[in-house]
């Protein structure tokens, strides 16, 4: 018998129970009697194949299935998905530039070995030679004194950490007197001027790698990669496909593209704005873009015009989240996640705003912010070693569900309490309620959001929203 | 064989005998069994746009095609509202076909197709016309292709890949050089228009809705005074047509996919006279220059009258999205 595919993509419930009931239900029909008490050798063998199968299928067969279709396949699933039609995942990337180094002392050095010399950016980010840049050969003649110039080479010097967190701005490498992080004596960054210290580099960039949404939305967009003419999509896969000069991705995740008399108008975003530089400086997303938009999209009457978006700044004030005591949820986690969903839903919403019709007036709509504000703010209701539980709250351990009416901070290892009413853990008394798959008898999570006077902001059609905003937890029904 | 089955033929008298054990041989072999079978038809259910050959079990046999929408939105082929399963599952295999695929993106052929594909199964007349020109472009609802010019150098192409003459002359169209006050894209160069002849997705799109005070065919609240106006919802209806919000934002979201950026699809008409706009002058009425709003002045009575044909309706159409 067919199931839906929805259900077969959807996975068990990981603690077995979801398999377990259905088996004790079929032993029914099978005449086999079956005791439902946990502490039965036959109950826990029923119990122990249940939790196997739902590890093997949730962990093995669900994401293979899943993979089968993009808005399900995830992670290296997903990866394999739209690289097996021509798409690639863009990886992260280590930040790595050429710097030049001088030669203050009487000493000859060969710094042409990898990890010969390893300096720190500005923000205390280590970045260790690789060899000689192009044209140097990597070693520095002995200086010989008075007012000549230093010997000089240049090292390409890359980031130990991969992603943007080493992103270090051009000329911002310390020179001297700054000491290396490690090398040889005498040696520094530096342009080798007597008299007239200086440090002349390119930008180092690394990128953290392309998440899975924005593998999608460049997967599908690339499907009108073949178009003869220059279609919507055919922009978004070229302009998202983009490589700076240096080989990393360019930072637009957002474009929009609006059509009027022979012209395309073209505006870019970042996740955090609009996107960086213009259609005449090299090195930048919009030169970058502008130009494979050009080469790609360009047809016989028709103008693309390239732009970053324009920055809309929406003030939406105060941000009132009520949140039931009975999640367990803090307030300064709650503020956190909350702060942290707006963020990551406000770097997504689209050049215009959201749009309830194709192209019509875009908006950041209250009930949207609201619910997102909203959406993260819940927990897992587990148990935590060391974590401030507020009165009223609830968690589930070991398959059964407490409350605790004191709150306070639990101490034990990290097992959960087990078992009815067990021995106060730290300071919370815990009470038991019964098996967690029969639910919580106070229903945890966010009571309500409000937004205060806020109402739906209009974007304009080439505008990227910014929203300045602040938040307020109030944590309700506390010791109920 | 199920596992359960095997083990059922494997297994001894005795134990048989003792129904405990019996039932927990055949309780346990169920979860292997479920597990492959699980396997097998979550396989199954990537592939219901691969198996639809004569004489093989409808996409193998997975009843569920509401995984063709998933492998649809990965190539971007959109499901029309009463588009059946085979067809939309033909699309989406056909998707970077050059006839009217991908590869035929930003083409004539590359829109219609697509139009025709999601208003199926039984896909409307449909033409392209440009707003200041004598080019045409014909679908007839066989799939064969007319393009007429103004000068007779036409062609005919039809659905078997040959090509004949069609020395049809056009109607040059102008659409709103004459109209006052000026529209904001008069003149704008590239503009073209859609013509689709009702009905153009039964049950949607195949009535007009009757008069102002009428009250409206698909609830689109605008003839009763006393509603007010809820949210759009995808079903709710539209003002002229009883097409439902969905198949027009279905059209709009074809074009903004399919057609060439930069020139603008400016209207939809929705053509509810089979013999109006056609391509060879035989009509009776062609936009004059002053179709560049609803309507327009008349001198003589000193008053608005319509400036466009009145058995059709005029959609706002996509990239854009407003009409002028």
């Amino acid at each position: 018998m067919a199931v839906s595919v929805d259900d077969i993509l959807t996975p068990l419930a990981a603690d077995g129970s979801e398999v377990r009931e259905d088996l004790f239900t079929i032993a029914g029909y099978l005449r086999l009697y079956v005791p439902q008490s946990p502490s039965e050798p036959l109950y826990q063998a029923v119990d122990m194949f249940a939790r196997w199968f739902t590890r093997q299928w949730n962990g093995r067969a669900v994401p293979a299935l899943r993979a089968q279709f993009g808005r399900y396949a995830s992670g290296d699933w997903a990866t394999l998905h739209w690289r097996a039609k021509g798409v690639d995942r863009n990886l992260p990337t280590f930040a790595s530039v050429a710097v030049p180094f001088e030669n203050r002392s009487g000493i000859f050095h060969d710094l042409s070995a990898p990890g010969a010399v390893q300096i720190t950016n500005p923000n205390g980010k280590t970045f260790t030679s690789q060899g000689p840049a192009p044209g140097s050969n990597g070693t520095l003649g002995i200086w010989p004194g008075g007012s000549s110039n230093y010997p000089t080479t240049k090292l390409i010097m890359q980031a130990d950490e991969v992603g943007s967190g080493s992103n270090t701005q051009a000329n911002s490498f310390a020179g001297y007197p700054a000491a290396l992080a490690s090398g040889p004596p005498g040696v520094y960054v530096g342009d080798g001027v007597f008299g007239a210290p200086s440090v002349t580099h390119g930008a180092a960039l690394g990128s953290n790698g392309e998440g899975d949404t924005a593998l999608l939305e460049r997967g599908r967009a690339s499907q009108a990669l073949g178009a003869p003419m220059p279609v919507l999509l055919k922009f978004y896969a070229i302009a998202l496909s983009t490589k700076l000069p240096s080989g990393v991705p360019v930072s637009t995740t957002r474009i929009r593209v609006i059509s009027l008399a022979a012209v395309a108008f073209v505006f870019l975003a970042t996740p955090s704005g609009p996107a960086p530089g213009d259609t005449s400086t090299a090195g930048t997303d919009v030169y970058e873009i502008d130009a494979r938009l050009q080469r790609y999209c360009g047809a016989p009457g028709l103008t693309i015009l390239t732009a970053p978006a324009a920055l809309l700044t929406v003030a939406v004030g105060i941000i009132t989240i009520y949140v039931d005591a009975a999640s367990g949820v803090t307030i300064p986690t709650a503020t956190a996640t909350a702060q942290a969903a707006i963020n990551e839903w406000q770097s997504k919403v689209p050049i215009g705003g959201v749009r309830k019709v194709a192209n019509g007036q875009g908006y950041i709509f209250r009930e949207e912010l609201a619910a997102i504000a909203g959406s993260q703010v819940q927990t897992t209701q587990t148990w935590q070693r060391g974590a401030t539980v507020l009165p009223g709250a609830t968690v589930s351990a070991n398959g059964g569900a407490y409350y605790t009416p004191t709150g306070g901070t639990t101490s034990s290892t990290g097992a959960g309490p087990v078992g009815t009413n067990p021995p106060v853990d730290g300071t919370v008394v815990w009470v038991y309620q019964g098996p967690a798959s029969a639910g919580f008898i106070k229903a945890p999570g966010v009571f309500n959001v409000d937004l205060g006077a806020f109402a739906d902001a209009p974007v304009g059609a080439s505008q990227v929203a910014a929203l300045t905003y602040s938040i307020v937890i109030v944590i309700v029904n506390q010791g109920l | 064989m199920a596992l359960v089955d095997f083990i059922d033929s494997i297994t001894p008298p005795w134990a048989k005998k003792r129904a405990h054990w019996w039932g927990m041989f055949r309780l346990l072999s169920l979860l292997v069994d479920v597990f492959v079978e699980g396997i097998w038809q979550g396989r199954k259910a990537g592939m219901p746009n691969a198996v639809d050959l004569p004489g093989v079990e409808a996409y193998g046999g997975f009843e569920d095609v509401r995984s063709l929408d998933y492998l649809g939105e990965d190539a971007v082929v959109a499901h029309g509202l009463t588009e059946p399963p085979p067809d939309y599952a033909y699309r989406i295999r056909h998707a970077q076909d050059p006839e009217g695929g991908w590869l035929a993106g930003g083409l004539v052929m590359g829109v219609l197709e697509q139009l025709a594909g999601v208003l199926g199964p039984t896909p409307p007349l449909m033409r392209i016309f440009q707003l200041s020109g004598g080019d045409w472009w014909t679908r007839l609802q066989d799939g064969t292709y007319l393009f007429q010019r103004a000068d007779g150098s036409g062609k005919r192409y039809n659905t078997d890949g040959t090509v004949e003459p069609d020395t049809t002359t056009t109607v040059v169209v102008d659409w709103d050089s004459t109209t006052d006050p000026p529209p904001a894209d008069q003149g704008a160069p590239g503009r073209w228009g859609l013509i689709m002849y009702a009905p153009i997705n039964t049950p949607y799109g195949t009535v007009d809705d009757g008069t102002f005070n009428a009250p409206g065919t698909v609830g689109d609240f605008w003839n009763d005074p006393t509603t007010q106006t809820p949210d759009l919802w995808p079903w709710a209806g539209t003002v002229g047509t009883n097409a439902p919000i969905v198949l027009v934002e279905l059209v709009r979201t074809v074009i903004d996919q399919r057609a060439m950026v930069g020139f603008l699809c400016s209207y939809i008409i929705i053509a509810f006279d089979p013999d109006s706009f056609a391509p060879d002058g035989s009509s009776g009425v062609y936009p004059d220059g002053s179709w560049g709003h609803h309507s327009k002045y008349d001198a003589g009575t000193n008053k608005r009258i319509p400036a466009r044909l009145d058995t059709a309706e005029y959609w706002p159409a996509a990239p854009g999205g407003m009409a002028p």
